[in-house]
């Protein structure tokens, strides 16, 4: 492959725990159809997803522990963005900056993190937190999603694109050192 | 069909749990076969060989060396299927017939409490299950046995924790019936 063609590829990894919306979110993604009857991730699900100039191969990883245990070291490796998906409940979030702290352990100091607290359509129901609380116990910029609504998918795209543009100077910057 | 049932010399049901993913739920031995493969330790590499992913061509027999195995999902369980390579590729329906039998059979004692040891459940661990579950029931109904499946746990387990999640309002009884089975989403 050529170097121009390495350069656009992104590797974009989505973890979380289960049944917090992580599939829904590469579904909102790729532009599949939501169904909101829940079926388990096994092992990993890879999609591949254009986006402007890049081509985003996306690792939706599944939750539970036996496969985050037995998968994360080497399906983290490489990561250009990593996503930690959580259902904004408080006990989740709580889950998630435990989470964080052991998938650092798996990816680059400049590998960027980006919270999702998802199903933000609960809020009001049934006490889960906003996105703002949410990034203050993740201590990592969060955004708030709903994750089954096909609108939030340009705000999905919005915070990719945002962070390709980051990629893009880091990348630049890597060839001009080399 | 050439199919002959006792070239079966072992099956095996995999569970699947929210929280720690494939587990064995049972084995059956009809002849010894600990030598060819070590089920407990390769019991989440079948699941993940069989059921991996979320779409696409999924497997339905894997040959191995000595053996192959042929795996029937039902719901989110696997009843695998050991046997001796002998031109199996035309007995794939009997052998489901077969897989199905037994996974009846074994959910019989299942269903009286007697099958499986489930451990006592540590209050974190039921913490996280009321929390799958409201996530699941969201905008959709399902039965409690059908609930019962994505947890290791028994029948009056399960119940006790749907009982404290409507006592808490955070699900609810629907009107729909199927059987005896009742039918819950959130509130």
């Amino acid at each position: 492959m050529l170097s121009s063609e390495l350069n656009k590829l992104v590797k974009v990894s989505i973890i979380g725990s289960p049944a917090v919306g992580k599939t829904s979110m590469l579904k909102l993604l790729s532009k599949n159809t939501i169904d909101r009857l829940y079926m388990p991730t096994h092992g990993f699900d890879l999609k591949t997803v254009k986006m402007d100039d890049f081509i985003l191969k996306v690792w939706d990883m599944g939750g539970q522990n036996q496969y985050f245990r037995a998968y994360s070291r080497d399906s983290l490796l490489g990561t250009d963005l990593l996503f930690v998906v959580t259902d904004s409940s408080p006990r989740n979030v709580l889950n998630s900056r435990e989470l964080i702290s052991f998938a650092a352990n798996f990816i680059d100091k400049e590998c960027p993190i980006i919270g999702i607290a998802n199903k933000q359509d609960l809020v009001k129901k049934d006490g889960r937190m906003e996105a703002k609380r949410v990034e203050n116990i993740l201590k990592v910029q969060t955004h708030g999603l709903t994750a089954i609504d096909p609108d939030h998918r340009v705000l999905l795209t919005d915070i990719i694109k945002n962070e390709l543009k980051k990629i893009a100077v880091r990348r630049r910057l890597k060839d001009i050192e080399l | 069909m050439n199919f002959n049932e006792n070239e079966l010399f072992g099956a095996a049901l995999i569970g699947f749990d929210m929280i720690d993913g494939p587990f064995l739920r049972w084995k059956k031995a009809y002849k010894d076969f600990s030598n060819l493969v070590n089920l407990d330790d390769f019991a989440m590499n079948f699941y993940l060989a069989f059921r991996g992913g979320n779409a696409g061509k999924k497997p339905r027999a894997i040959l191995y060396d000595e053996f192959y195995i042929v795996a029937f999902p039902k719901d989110l369980e696997l009843c695998c299927l050991f046997m001796k390579p002998n031109g199996v590729d035309k007995n794939i329906q009997q052998l489901n017939k077969v897989a199905h039998r037994i996974m009846t059979d074994m959910e019989i004692p299942d269903d009286d409490g007697e099958q499986m040891e489930v451990e006592e459940s540590v209050d974190e661990t039921v913490e996280e299950i009321k929390r799958l579950i409201v996530n699941i029931l969201s905008g959709v109904e399902m039965s409690t046995p059908e609930l019962r499946r994505y947890f290791k746990l028994s029948n009056s387990q399960i119940w006790k924790v749907m009982s404290e999640l409507e006592t808490a309002r955070k699900v609810k009884r629907t009107d729909t019936k199927k059987g005896r089975s009742v039918f819950w989403t959130v509130q």
